[in-house]
């Protein structure tokens, strides 16, 4: 127990410190979140729109699809991405493993079911008089979506940070398509994991409660985005 | 007189369940016009269908004696100003929601600026206007709403049952402007109510929707039961009808051809009923009489009718219509 007590204290002393290295990794994993988020909610939104208020062939297969990758496991999407990036793979040309490009683009695709689905949840949840108020005051397509997204902005914000929620606390796809490069693609899970394994436990333990708090007001986020769509 | 619209053998269906029959109806240009029912009756689809939101399963629609198809209906919307009868407002100011349609098209900020300025002011929306519309009571909502479709200045005004929620001073206030925008800006009004004797005195045309059929008067005075001969029978009373009329079991009078005596009349009329006075209502202009005579009649006089008449609740009376007078469907 003492060891443990010990251990804490020395990583929240790394944390008060501002310890350099600690706040560039977190830096990293944030940066990093952001930009796979601001990906996927560009695709995401969208199509979550267009899915919840068209009707076609395969709607229902879509969506039983999309639920099911809600819990898509990272190390599949690292797995099947490393395929595409690697050297020999069909991108491989492009020379983005091992770059922090290659960990936006797979938690982009990690989390695109989830802004999808959430999207088409937030707009199917939609008041039904809206759309008719859009058409009626005579908007057009592109209008309407854009007083959709107005309307469902706290539904969508919600879903927003579900997802980065998601994306900062993914260790799979970090670590095989990022290498976890010290300064380059280090972030908190892949620090967590690598320090741990070093027997450098402090450190883990110090990057470990700076991501439960990212968790924590990130969990806030959602909850207060929730409130405000109810 | 010209036509706003001119609907055909329209039929609209919910999956098989058939909504709205429709074989003929045209809706007269710069002036009110009226649907009366209960909900369920068909009146919202029919509303969506003028407001050119919602396309009949067939039929034909002609608007300003233009042949309209489904693929022009987003053209046309924006000719037409819409208010549901539980008005969805943005969240957002009461101001945004007025203007959020001159918006749309992309009319110039100066232009907003007056046009949105002169709608509060009318509407009594200034203490209000920088208020979060989410926030309103439902005839404060009601208001806004209506405001948001007249800032458009449409040429058709639809609105779906426009007096809920509103107190009776705001009320007879949009009354009065309903008659004003048809005469001054020969806009076409059409508007949805439950209240008949409301529809009889502020519309020029009057149509009652009834298990999804529309007839071309207000309803007020509607019977269940069947054919028999020259006959409806109501299992009440016993209606006379013209034998050439088709079978069907419902019957309807509009309440302005009823005609009360205190003695039994020497005319033409074939039917002729004594009853008594239930109740007499004073509606403005109008005294509304509700009759039993087995069945109840409702029958629209006027002030100084009713006093030449000389009867009170309770007194005997005669109700006297014409056979041709009845509508069976």
């Amino acid at each position: 127990m003492d060891y443990f007590i010990e251990t804490l204290a020395a990583a929240l002393r790394l944390i008060i410190s501002a310890d350099r290295e600690i706040y560039a990794i977190v830096w990293t994993s944030i940066w990093i979140a952001v930009a796979s988020v601001g990906i996927a909610s560009l695709l995401g939104i969208p199509l979550g729109l267009l899915v919840a208020f068209r009707e076609f062939p395969g709607k229902r297969l879509l969506l039983q699809g999309l639920n099911t990758l809600m819990a898509l496991p990272t190390v599949v999407v690292g797995l099947v991405l490393y395929g595409f990036f690697t050297r020999h793979g069909p991108l491989g040309n492009w020379g983005i493993l091992y770059t922090p490009l290659a960990i936006v683009s797979g938690q982009a695709v990690l989390i695109l079911p989830i802004l999808w689905n959430m999207s088409i949840t937030a707009a199917a949840g939609a008041d039904p008089r809206l759309g008719l108020t859009c058409q009626s005051l005579g908007a057009s397509g592109l209008q309407q979506g854009l007083i959709f997204l107005s309307e469902l902005r706290f539904a969508l914000m919600a879903a927003v940070v579900a997802g980065f929620g998601r994306a900062i606390g993914e260790v799979g796809i970090a670590m095989m398509l990022g290498g976890n490069i010290e300064g380059f693609t280090r972030t908190m899970t892949t620090a967590i994991a690598l320090e741990t394994s070093k027997g450098e436990f402090e450190f883990g333990l110090a990057l470990g409660l700076l991501l439960l708090l990212v968790a924590f007001i990130v969990n806030l986020l959602l909850q207060y985005f929730q409130r405000l769509a109810r | 007189m010209t036509w706003a619209y001119e609907l055909r053998d329209a039929r609209f269906d919910y999956g098989a369940e058939p909504v709205l029959r429709i074989d003929e109806i045209r809706i007269a240009r710069a002036g009110i016009t009226a649907l009366v029912g209960p909900n369920g009756s068909g009146k919202s689809t029919l509303l969506n269908h003028l407001a050119f939101l919602a396309w009949p399963g067939r039929g034909s629609l002609r608007f300003h004696d233009r042949e309209i198809g489904a693929a022009d209906f987003r053209q046309y919307r924006r000719r037409v100003g819409y208010v549901q009868q539980k008005p969805y407002l943005f969240h957002a100011s009461v101001r945004d929601n007025i203007e959020l349609g001159l918006r749309i098209r992309g009319i110039d900020q100066a232009a907003r600026r007056e046009r949105m300025q002169k709608i509060i002011r009318e509407f009594d929306l200034d203490a209000i206007a920088d208020r979060q519309a989410h926030g309103l009571s439902g005839g404060e909502a009601q208001k806004v709403a209506l405001a948001r479709a007249l800032v458009l200045q449409p040429e058709v005004l639809i609105l779906d049952e426009p007096f809920n929620h509103l107190d009776k001073t705001f009320r007879l206030s949009l009354e009065d402007r309903l008659r004003e925008i048809v005469l001054r800006d020969a806009a076409t009004v059409i508007l949805t109510t439950h209240d008949q004797f409301l529809a009889q005195t502020l519309s020029n045309q009057v149509f009652s929707l009834i298990d999804g059929h529309l007839l071309p008067l207000a309803a007020m005075n509607l019977f269940s039961g069947r054919c028999s001969g020259d006959r409806f029978v109501t299992g009440k009373l016993e209606i006379a009808i013209p034998p050439h009329l088709p079978a069907g079991n419902r019957l309807a009078i509009e309440a302005n051809q009823l005609v009360l005596s205190k003695e039994p009349l020497e005319s033409s009329m074939r039917n002729r009923f004594q009853g008594r006075i239930l109740r007499l209502s004073d509606e403005d202009l109008w005294i509304h009489v509700t009759i039993d005579a087995g069945e109840q009649f409702h029958a629209v006089i006027t002030p100084a009718a009713l006093k030449d008449l000389g009867v009170s609740i309770g007194d005997a009376v005669w109700v006297s219509f014409k056979s041709t007078s009845v509508h069976l469907f």
